[in-house]
Formats: structure tokens, sequence, C-alpha cells
């Protein structure tokens, strides 16, 4: 999707339909680098394509490729739920994943948390970062986007993105990297 | 995708349920490539009909020059990219309900002094918004004759009744502000000028009558 048709998710269904296709398994693959309940990760993966219809008719291509707009997106929503109670979120969704799932979604939601297991446990190690670093942190070393995407997907400028991107390599160092023997967090897999 | 989407497929149907469940969107697009005017032709319509959108584009070779959109509350919202169509963004504004008038000649002394009918100025052929509601247009350089010559000469004293300016502000190099035409004064008029033939310079002024002293109207034109 072109970014010039991005703004038409919002009351396009077909629009929608395609963004959609493009970039769900991104999502879902992007949740549950963050979280480990598939019921959790199914509800927060419909929440991010709401926001993502909430904030389209505002989307300037000027803000980045649309992967990396989801992406910010996504991240907002991903930290407004560990910032607040499940019930809290759930009174307010307009579709609540979890209600979707079957037995086969679970399990396939099931291998998509195992599989991002390493990922998970740097993200928890995170946690003592300054929210700034943090942000662009996550999205080059979990998500794989280049520091300019991250800058982008944050709304911030790419220069800023490199110099938090260094901080927080350096303050991580010691926890993650340097500690061969007894790891702050333990990997599950390799 | 994974080999049974069953999830991913219940999940779009609710999904676009949503989508489709919202609103019309007020303004259908941005700018467009080519050179557009679509809905309202009739002046003061947009003021009148909430909800309604204006899209007006006009087309400079890569960029539009400008956009002026109709907001749901009244208010019209414009941003200038270039300064390249003074008349067309005169026209997409007054047709919008807003009575405008664009002059982008840098606003010196010197421009403005040369008198001469209002619409002699030669390579500006397309200068229709010379006799709409009375205002002169000027896109051409200099001398193309006063900037209000047709607006009738303001009352003593009167000339900057009232004025607001630098409600401009630029956001990627556009200038952008909006107009709530419901606000005006029988009238006023909204003068968009600049001070330097820059974008960045684009002022924005609700007057009886243009405030810039320097391109004050010279002596009426019949």
């Amino acid at each position: 999707m072109e970014p010039d048709e991005l703004a038409r998710i919002a009351h396009d269904p077909a629009a929608f339909e395609a963004f959609y296709r493009e970039h769900v398994e991104a999502v879902q693959r992007f949740v549950v680098r963050r979280v480990a309940d598939p019921h959790v990760a199914a509800d927060l993966t419909a929440d991010v394509f709401l926001a993502a219809i909430d904030a389209a008719p505002s989307y300037q291509s000027g803000r980045g490729v649309p992967a990396a707009w989801v992406f910010g997106i996504a991240r907002h929503v991903v930290s407004a739920e560990h910032r607040r109670s499940g019930r809290e979120r759930r009174a307010r969704a307009q579709v609540e994943g979890r209600r979707l799932l079957d037995p086969d979604d679970v399990a396939r939601m099931q291998d998509r948390i195992d599989a991002e297991a390493r990922a998970r446990a740097v993200y928890a190690a995170l946690a003592g970062l300054p929210e700034g670093e943090r942000a662009v942190f996550e999205l080059v070393a979990l998500d794989d986007l280049t520091p300019a995407e991250a800058a982008t997907a944050l709304g911030i400028r790419a220069v800023t993105a490199r110099v938090r991107l260094h901080r927080a390599r350096a303050s991580l160092r010691g926890q993650l990297f340097d500690d061969d023997a007894r790891p702050t967090t333990q990997p599950m897999e390799a | 995708m994974t080999a049974s989407p069953r999830f991913e497929d219940r999940l779009l149907q609710q999904l676009r349920q949503v989508v489709a469940d919202r609103p019309a969107p007020r303004v259908a697009q941005r700018r467009r490539p080519r050179r557009t005017r679509l809905a309202l032709t009739g002046v003061g319509v947009a003021a009148a009909a909430a909800a309604v959108a204006v899209v007006a584009t006009s087309n400079d070779g890569s960029h539009s020059a400008y956009a002026v959109q109709a907001q749901a509350d009244g208010a019209v919202s414009v941003s200038i990219h270039s300064l390249s169509d003074a008349e067309g963004l005169q026209r997409s504004l007054r047709s919008a309900g807003v009575p405008a008038v664009v002059d982008y000649v840098p606003g010196d002394a010197s421009a403005c002094a040369a008198p001469g009918p209002p619409a002699a100025s030669p390579g500006t052929p397309g200068m229709g918004g010379t006799a709409e509601r009375g205002a002169t247009l000027r896109t051409g350089t200099a001398g193309s004759g006063p900037s209000l010559s047709q607006e009738g000469k303001p009352p003593p004293g009167d000339g900057q009744r009232r004025t607001t300016m630098s409600v401009v502000s630029t956001r990627d190099g556009d200038a952008t502000f909006t107009i709530d035409p419901g606000t005006l004064k029988p009238g006023d008029k909204v003068y968009i000028t600049t001070s330097t033939g820059a974008v960045s310079s684009i002022g924005m002024a609700i007057a009886a009558h243009k405030p810039t002293a320097a391109c004050a109207p010279a002596a009426p034109t019949p």
C-alpha cells in the first residue's frame, strides 16, 4: 500500500483489508515479542489495528513508510497495556481479539510466542531504561527496524534515535551482553 | 501468512465492520496530483453546510501549490506549498465561503507604486479573480497595478479597523492556517500576503481593507 492510500483505511473497508493482510502477521509477531499470553496477544493485535484505524486520517507520508508507522502504533498500544489493567482495557475495546480465537488459533499463537522467547527476555531486561531510549532500542533490537525507521515510527529525528540507541546499548551492555556466565535474564532457547 | 488463518480472518471481518460503521470522512482526499476542484460551487454554502468537504488543490508541477479544506465545524483550513497560483487559491477560498484576497507580490512599496488598470499586467492572462467581488488579484511580479484598485477607497480612519495576523504556521515547509468564515464581520476580507515572496513569509490578516501599509490601495480605478 502506498503511503498516500493509508488514510483511506479509516473509512474504506477494502483499503483496510489490503492494509490488514499486509501487516497482520508482522503485528502479531510484534506483540508476542512483548507478551506471552495468547489471549492477551489476540486482544492486542485487535487493539493495534483499531488504533491504526483511528490514527490513519492524520497519517502523512512524511511520517515514514506504513510498516514503520504501524510499529509505532503497536508499540504505543502494547506499552499502554503494560501500564494499566487488562480489565480496564477490556471494558472499552470495540473488538475483543481473544473471543475470536479457537483452539487451533491459540496453538498457532503459542507457536509464535515460543519462537520469540528470546526477544521477550530482551524486552523484560529493558524495563530499567529511560522511556525514550527504550522505545528506540525495542524497535531496532526486537523488531529489526533500522534506526531511521525507528525514528519515523516514533516521530523523532534520526540523529536523536541514533543517540538514544547508543546510550541504551551502553547501559545494557553489563546487563545483557557481558555477563556470559549468569545472564540477568535467562533466554529459553538460542 | 500461515496455513489456516482463522483468527486473522475473523478479526478482519470484525475490523472491516468497525471501518464500515465509522462516520463518513469529512475530507475525502488530501492533495491530489492533478488540478481539481470538487464539491461546492456556490459561494457561501460551505459556511452553512457542516460536514461537507471542499477539496481544492492546484498543481505547479510535482507538488500542489495549495490545498483548501472545509472542516465540519464550518472553518476552512488552508495549506500553501508554493506561491505559484494565487488566483486559484483565491477562487478556491471564495468557493469555500471565505472572502479572500490573495496577493503574493512581495510587500515592498515599489511593487505597489505603479498605477494602472488592474488587469493590465502582461503574462498573467488568467486573472479571472479581477472582477470577483470587487477585488483585484495580482500574480505578476511588479507594476501590475494597485493591489485593491476595485475595492473602493477605504473610508478615512477605517483602513485597519480589525486586523488579525500571524495565524500562519509552517509545517513541512508549508504555510497552514484555518479561517472560520462565520467569525468574519460584514465587509471583512481575508488577506493572504507575503512580505518577502517566500512561503515562509506568508501572513494572513482579517480586515476590511488591505492592512499592509506599503501596499495600501491607490486611488480607485473604475
